[in-house]
């Protein structure tokens, strides 16, 4: 295949992948809109000012999806840096059936856990409740941590561990100044990983929030319904952030591999 | 911390976690489809809804979604694989670009196709412009049609990066010597990239396959938006009937999840079949 | 310093067939450096382990300075070990790295700078502490290993097989190092190794593990010319073992009747000889023999003869071989004091 071939098709391609993005950008700073005006008539950054005047949702949603994912990524990482060690460091039986089973929750739709759980979630008053989205969430931001942190800890060299006990070293030392020294960068990868998927939520967010706790997403498609289409282009954009902001520090880490699951483990 | 190992410890949170909220999650709705915690055990709400022709048409359109999907992105993912393996002037931008996807949530997303591909949307007014059609009725519905034309734009979009970059890895890995040992053998490059590289491929190209059926198969936000309302995706069906408010249509709705949980089931084995040990 | 004994160590790696450690016994003088000898799989890291407290033996005591410390776990012994590859932390620089183990002690800020310093300028790397390891060489990285040891003035140190990972010529240099800096400190040292001229040049004694136990320890010289048994002999390329009887300070045996050194259990034994101790010439002890085969090894030549039935190999240099071609007889000499019978065979 020519060069020149190749870069037509590779124009294309991300022509046709950033498509997409186009009409909400462009909606976002536009007034008025409509069939055939195929870009708008007016400019205008009033969406953005009505995004955030005192009486728009958008700020309190944008707080409440911020923290719900912190919160989540915080808990996955915990739980799931001591799984992944154990994953990647060790070999012991039945391994095949966890890693199945810590894996299970990537592949079974979210629709499936979240209408189950919600009757226990009820009598625990977790429902409509930030706390219980955040336990909710857990479920497929969990898996994603013990993936990353597993394949991390796979190319650790445990042995430097038994040097810095040998040097005196306790092991909550060795936890601090050899351990997560080591693994912080992959550390980081997972928790932003934990952090999208959060962020991205919607079946769950809905489930176990009611409709109550108001995430980015659902006031998307909720200002998208109400024909108010400034306002989702608004809530697109500021969707976007998280996402691209990890697409710039983890692009340099990852050069080509990208962050795909399954692929080189 | 070093020694013999004695990784349960370790391992048993996470696990006890994805046991409680996963598990139990799944177990609950199980029981839920039964009616059980409204009163005995039955199997009322199953035989309603497998009995039920409405049923039957949304799964089917489910896994028309599901199929498609998959086949599409695996397609055009190895083909924007392929493409983006070999240098090429602005192949590290292509690369970088190819990666946005990934990180877009499917809300987002489906908005986006939606504006970009209903009969008002931007598609539409391009070819308006060209002069293509008159208005808005005479271009082609592609949302919210039949044949779920927007649903499976909007997976393809989605997993094609997903899928190519998996399979990106897999080739930088296995470098180019099987491609080569084919040539010097005579093969030709088409040959050897489908005799012998696909081959190689192939696994992670299934595992990658069945994450992107599942989840095709399985979301609710897509459909919700991008789909007719009559057939609707079994996912939409489902969460219809969680939110009908005669609670006797609450068990069908747990029925529906099941069924839902269970076609990914089947697919967990061809998700992780012959991973590394 | 401290004086370290093992006793009767026994240890299985789980699903292994034989044991690592079979009835291991040592001991270890204070200010010595012992070097523990032996073929890869022989058990010597694990020996090296247990005593580091970084692996628990089935059976058996480590005792520092006669306490026994099974104990303790290994960073509350006294014993520091030095991983074959350096172990250096790859997220500090050489003055974190050297400073590590006083900073687990807690020791105040300006004691560890003082002593890093110390330490760095001990191995000749004063002026690096704020390099990454990878940006040191080899060498160098060895030597950062080692001071971040010795700054913490262990009672024992445990080296394992410190220059197998070095370039030829850096070793020679690492190894007058380390001899120096056990010297002047006269930390108690037992250094793993599988190389015979290393274990010789840095050991005080140099112990020969096989098999998971101890087969000699002694001089370097002993070892090599003194075998206690049949495989200590065959470790060092011992190849020449004649059967026959000791009597009276002399063995008759098919050659016929050799003079000994000094006198030896009088019954059946079996001779040993080194092949380069053989000399061409006549004198005491001398043999006739056909040769078979000459091989040119580079500095030395090996030749094999054979008479009544017996081999022998010799390796003589250039000059001394000359004389020897194949199918010729050749007369060898087998001087007196490198004959030895080896004991219990």
């Amino acid at each position: 295949m020519s060069p020149r071939l190749r870069i037509l098709l590779g124009l294309a391609l991300i022509a046709a992948l950033v498509a997409p993005l186009l009409p909400l950008a462009l909606w976002s700073v536009a007034r008025g809109w409509f069939f055939p005006q195929i870009l708008p008539a007016n400019w205008t950054i009033e969406p953005w000012m009505q995004a955030f005047a005192p009486r728009s949702e958008i700020p309190g949603a944008l707080a409440t999806t911020t923290l719900i994912a912190l919160a989540a990524a915080a808990l996955a990482l915990a739980l799931g840096i001591p799984a992944g060690r154990a994953l990647g460091l060790y070999r012991f039986r039945g391994k095949a059936l966890v890693e199945l089973a810590l894996l299970a929750p990537v592949i079974v739709p979210g629709i499936a856990v979240g209408l189950g759980i919600h009757g226990v979630f009820l009598r625990l008053g977790l429902t409509n409740s930030v706390p219980g989205v955040v336990l909710v969430h857990l479920v497929p931001t969990l898996p994603y941590v013990i993936f990353v942190m597993s394949g991390v800890f796979a190319n650790y060299d445990a042995e430097a561990e038994a040097q810095a006990r040998s040097l005196g070293a306790r092991p909550l030392q060795v936890l601090w100044h050899v351990m997560l020294p080591a693994i912080a960068p992959g550390i980081v990868v997972a928790g932003l990983f934990a952090f999208l998927v959060s962020w991205s939520q919607y079946i769950l967010t809905l489930t176990i929030g009611g409709g109550r706790v108001v995430t980015l997403p659902l006031l998307l498609y909720a200002q998208a319904g109400a024909g108010r289409n400034d306002q989702a282009g608004v809530l697109a954009m500021l969707s976007l952030g998280p996402g691209l902001v990890i697409l710039a520090l983890v692009a340099r880490q990852l050069t080509g591999r990208g962050m795909a699951i399954g692929g080189t483990r | 911390m070093i020694g013999r190992g004695h990784p349960w410890l370790s391992l048993a949170p996470a696990l006890g976690v994805i046991a409680v909220l996963f598990g139990g999650g799944l177990a609950l709705g199980l029981a839920g489809s039964f009616g059980m915690g409204r009163g005995g055990a039955s199997l009322e709400a199953w035989i309603a809804v497998l009995s039920e022709g409405r049923v039957w048409r949304s799964l089917g359109l489910s896994l028309w979604i599901a199929f498609a999907s998959t086949a599409l992105s695996c397609v055009i993912g190895l083909g924007a694989a392929l493409l983006l393996r070999r240098r090429f002037p602005g192949q590290g931008l292509a690369r970088l670009l190819f990666q946005i996807n990934l990180t877009i949530p499917h809300a987002v997303g489906a908005l986006g196709i939606l504006w970009l591909l209903s009969q008002s949307g931007f598609v539409a007014r391009l070819s308006a412009g060209a002069g293509l059609i008159d208005g808005p009725a005479g271009f082609p519905a592609l949302t919210q049609d039949r044949f779920a034309i927007g649903i499976i734009a909007h997976y393809v979009w989605k997993e094609v990066p997903f899928i190519g970059l998996i399979l990106l890895a897999n080739m930088q890995s296995l470098g180019d010597d099987p491609e080569s040992a084919a040539r010097s053998l005579g093969a030709s490059p088409f040959a050897a990239m489908r005799l012998v590289l696909l081959p190689l491929l192939m696994p992670a190209l299934i595992r990658a396959g069945a994450i992107v059926f599942a989840f095709s198969f399985g979301a609710w936000e897509v459909p919700v938006l991008l789909g007719q309302s009559a057939p609707t995706a079994l996912p939409v069906l489902a969460w219809q009937r969680f939110t009908d408010p005669d609670l006797a249509a609450r068990p069908e709705a747990m029925a529906l999840a099941m069924l839902i949980a269970l076609v990914s089931a089947v697919l967990i084995r061809a998700a992780f079949a012959g991973r590394n040990r | 310093m401290t004086r370290l004994t093992l006793n009767d160590l026994h240890l299985r790696h789980p699903g292994a067939e034989r044991p690592a450690l079979d009835a291991l016994s040592l001991e270890v003088g204070n200010g010595e450096m012992l070097a523990l000898l032996g073929p890869s799989g022989c058990g010597k890291t694990t020996a090296l382990r247990v005593v580091a407290g970084l692996i628990a033996p089935d059976a058996g005591e480590v005792r520092f300075d006669g306490v026994s410390v099974g104990h303790l776990p290994p960073e509350r012994r006294e014993a520091v070990l030095v991983f074959q590859s350096g172990q250096l932390f790859a997220h500090m620089d050489v003055a974190a790295n050297v400073g590590f183990g006083l900073r687990m002690q807690h020791r105040p800020k300006r004691e560890i700078a003082r002593r890093v310093a110390e330490g760095l300028e001990q191995v000749q790397l004063g002026d690096l502490g704020h390099r990454r390891p990878h940006e040191l060489s080899g060498g160098q990285r060895q030597r950062v290993a080692l001071a971040r040891a010795l700054v913490l003035k262990p009672g024992l140190l445990l080296l394992d097989e410190p220059l197998s990972s070095l370039d030829a010529h850096l070793r020679t240099e690492m190894r007058a190092l380390i001899r120096r800096l056990q010297r002047e400190t006269g930390i108690t040292t037992l250094v793993v190794t599988h190389d015979q001229e290393e274990a010789a040049v840095l050991g005080d004694r140099v112990a020969l593990m096989l098999g998971g136990r101890i087969h000699q320890i002694g001089a370097g010289a002993t070892l090599w010319n003194r075998p206690a048994d049949l495989e200590v002999a065959r470790f060092f390329g011992g190849c020449n073992f004649i059967p026959g009887r000791s009597s009276g300070g002399a063995f008759d045996c098919a050659l016929g009747r050799l003079a000994l050194p000094h006198a030896a259990p009088a019954g059946e034994g079996c001779l040993t000889l080194r092949p380069e101790a053989i000399e061409t010439g006549e004198g005491e002890n001398a043999v006739t023999l056909r040769v078979i085969e000459t091989r040119f090894e580079g500095l030395l030549t090996r030749i094999t003869a054979e008479v009544a039935g017996l081999r022998l190999e010799a390796l003589m240099r250039a000059g001394a071989a000359r004389g020897a071609t194949p199918g010729q007889d050749i007369r060898w000499r087998l001087p007196r004091e490198a004959l030895w019978v080896l004991p219990g065979v």
